[in-house]
């Protein structure tokens, strides 16, 4: 028999009893529509991540916050005169005090540090005079932003950005109309005075997945700014202390392992943007995974389905098979044009499968990222991509368990003795 | 003499073992010649299908030798032996064995296809043998909407598509009334006679087994009688 009559056969076979096929494929197709939209949507939004980030290669720094230390995480820390006030403001790792920036300016190859601090307004106030509530972003986190118009502030200048959604508190139909504009920001001191300083607005910021640009992001001068209004009146010490700080490091790449390595001698911890990167699409990677993993299972479930059908298709056909045999068809044959059949199921299945994954995805978030869609306020944001690699690995996944999965009835089919078979009512 | 196409030496077949032992063949040593009609008759329990079934390589004898064309054929490896069955024998059965599924024509063609012949070829062949049997304008139609008798030539047309050298028919007409009977023992002694083909028919209907040069007339295993001459 010749490959092609094998293949053609096997298809014809699984039209024979189509209710069953029909049945036995949707179980595969339940596993491949699963796989499908999970590694899609893990390609998607790694994909946004890639394509949101790809402009900041070129950032030279390394961000160092404190590192946690797993053994002090049973009960509380013991005080340390010396470390910064724990506020909130963290990232839950604690502060970095002024004695850590002095080590971090020693460590070799830092050029130099800019540091975040926590800096409280009381409003900011447009050109029209209107006064607005609003938190600030990081002013560190400005190489995260994505910015439709203008310009990042500049670190060294009494610079800021606004958030895309302020459009009308300015009264602008464009983001380009607010570049430029000066906003007045109201600092309370701490007996709760409220001082003005100035500030240029540079540019305009949609949010993205890393929650940065939904506020307007400061520069790092104007957080020292508003940081000395904040301490103004207070009598005391006020302990300097900074959520993060920034680290420009000479040729980041020949040396990055080595100021990291510093850093964590000193109980800090280092990430460059690209580490951020890849820590959040590892977390994406791993939800993907989980759920591929579910996929996998019904899958399992699947190739049980393909096994049972095929054994009764075997037992069916105890006949045909006999008279195959008698005819001439050698045994491996037999197996052949059996596993074929479940092949064909498995085909049948992933073909569907992934094709019909695929097209939910792209709509669903074609839906979901639309101008006014649910998410449509991420930069942009895909939750689905194309993946070929993955696709086509699933396509053999699918084949290869398939495969496996009739390997059993065939070989059932195969062993079968003619003349028991014809014998066989 | 020339070499007989089937030959067979103290041919023995056991099913089971020790005191559950049954003894269907007890050692049959006998020949048949190219172009020779062969009536295999006995009761049932004769050991008659036993027989057909080691001749035509579908079984292994407990011991013996089956020799096609000189050749034994009892140590060939089992993928061999398929090929020599598809290439040598022709089948017809008593219970047809159709596939209902599958056109005439795809039925008539199952052993070329087997054989590995394209497409092509295959049809062109199975035309030929339907034409022959004088069932062509039925090639279309499904195997499961004909008369017993047409069933027993779409079979005929089968067993002969490949050439045969030795057409086995097992009970021929065992499923078909009287008439029909006759039209279908008058092909096969029609191909036997015009063809030269080499029939061999097992059979417990004495007016067939007339019908053929040579009959061995079965019992308990053993070849009791033999009448007629070649």
């Amino acid at each position: 028999m010749k490959a092609n009559d094998v293949v053609k056969s096997a298809f014809g076979n699984t039209l024979r009893s189509k209710l069953r096929t029909f049945l036995t494929v949707i179980a595969i197709f339940i596993g491949a529509f699963t796989l499908a939209v999970t590694t899609g949507l893990a390609a998607g939004i790694n994909q946004t991540v890639d394509r949101i980030f790809e402009g900041f290669g070129d950032d030279e720094s390394i961000y160092v916050v404190p590192q946690m230390d797993a053994s002090e995480q049973d009960g509380p820390p013991e005080y340390d005169p010396e470390a910064g006030a724990d506020t909130d403001a963290g990232f839950g790792t604690g502060m970095l005090s002024a004695s850590d920036i002095e080590t971090i300016e020693k460590i070799d190859h830092v050029l130099s540090v800019e540091t975040e601090i926590a800096a409280q307004v009381e409003y900011i106030e447009t050109p029209d005079g209107g006064q607005y509530v609003s938190n600030l972003d990081f002013a560190l986190n400005d190489t995260l932003a994505e910015v439709i118009a203008g310009e990042l502030p500049d670190r060294g200048a009494m610079e800021m950005t606004i958030p895309e959604d302020w459009m009308e508190a300015f009264g602008a139909d464009s983001p380009e109309e607010i570049v430029g504009e000066t906003v007045v920001i109201g600092a309370p001191n701490a007996v709760g005075q409220i001082s003005e300083v100035e500030a240029e607005v540079t540019g305009v910021t949609q949010g993205t997945l890393a929650d940065v640009g939904f506020a307007p992001i400061p520069s790092v001068e104007l957080t020292h700014e508003i940081f000395e209004i904040n301490g103004e009146g207070y009598e005391g010490q006020n302990p300097e202390s900074y959520i993060m700080a920034a680290v420009e490091v000479e040729d980041l790449e020949a040396n990055e392992e080595a100021v990291k390595d510093a850093l964590a001698e000193e109980g800090l911890w280092g990430l460059t943007v690209e580490d951020q990167i890849a820590m959040f699409q590892q977390i994406i990677d791993t939800i993907a995974w989980v759920l591929a993993g579910f996929a996998l299972i019904a899958l399992l479930a699947a190739s049980f389905g393909i096994v049972n059908t095929l054994l009764m298709s075997v037992q069916e056909r105890t006949r045909e098979i006999g008279l195959m045999k008698a005819l001439g068809m050698s045994s491996g044959k037999v197996f052949g044009l059996f596993s074929m059949e479940a092949v064909v199921i498995g085909i049948m299945g992933s073909v569907f499968g992934i094709g019909l994954g695929l097209a939910a995805g792209f709509l669903a978030d074609m839906a979901l990222t639309a101008e006014d869609g649910p998410l449509g306020g991420f930069a942009e944001l895909s939750l689905f991509a194309f993946n070929p690699l993955a696709v086509g690995g699933i396509f053999l996944l699918i084949v290869a368990i398939a495969f496996l999965a009739g390997s059993l009835p065939a070989r059932r089919a195969a062993k079968k003795d003619p003349i028991e078979a014809l014998r066989y009512e | 003499m020339s070499t007989p196409v089937l030959e067979t030496e103290n041919l023995v077949k056991v099913y089971g073992r020790g005191s559950a032992a049954f003894h269907a063949l007890k050692g049959l040593t006998f020949e048949i010649h190219r172009g020779e009609s062969v009536a295999i008759v006995g009761k049932s329990g004769s050991g008659k299908s036993t027989l057909m079934h080691l001749l035509a390589l579908l079984d292994e004898p407990t011991s013996g030798v089956v020799a096609l064309d000189g050749k034994p054929v009892t140590q060939l490896k089992p993928k061999k032996v398929s090929a020599l069955r598809n290439e040598t024998f022709g089948f017809v059965f008593q219970q047809f064995f159709l596939n209902p599924n599958q056109s005439v024509l795809e039925n008539v063609t199952l052993p070329l296809k087997i054989a590995g012949v394209s497409k092509i070829e295959r049809d062109k062949r199975g035309m030929k043998a339907l034409e022959q049997l004088e069932m062509a304008d039925k090639a279309k139609n499904k195997a499961t909407n004909l008369s017993g008798g047409q069933k027993q030539r779409v079979c005929i047309a089968r067993a002969l598509i490949n050439d045969p050298e030795v057409l086995f028919a097992d009970e021929p007409t065992g499923n078909l009334d009287t008439a029909t009977s006759e039209t279908v023992e008058d092909i096969l002694f029609g191909l036997h006679r015009d063809h030269g083909i080499t029939l061999v028919v097992v059979t417990h209907d004495e007016d067939l087994a007339a019908k053929c040069q040579r009959r061995l007339i079965m019992q308990d295993g053993e070849i009791i009688t033999e009448e007629g001459t070649r």
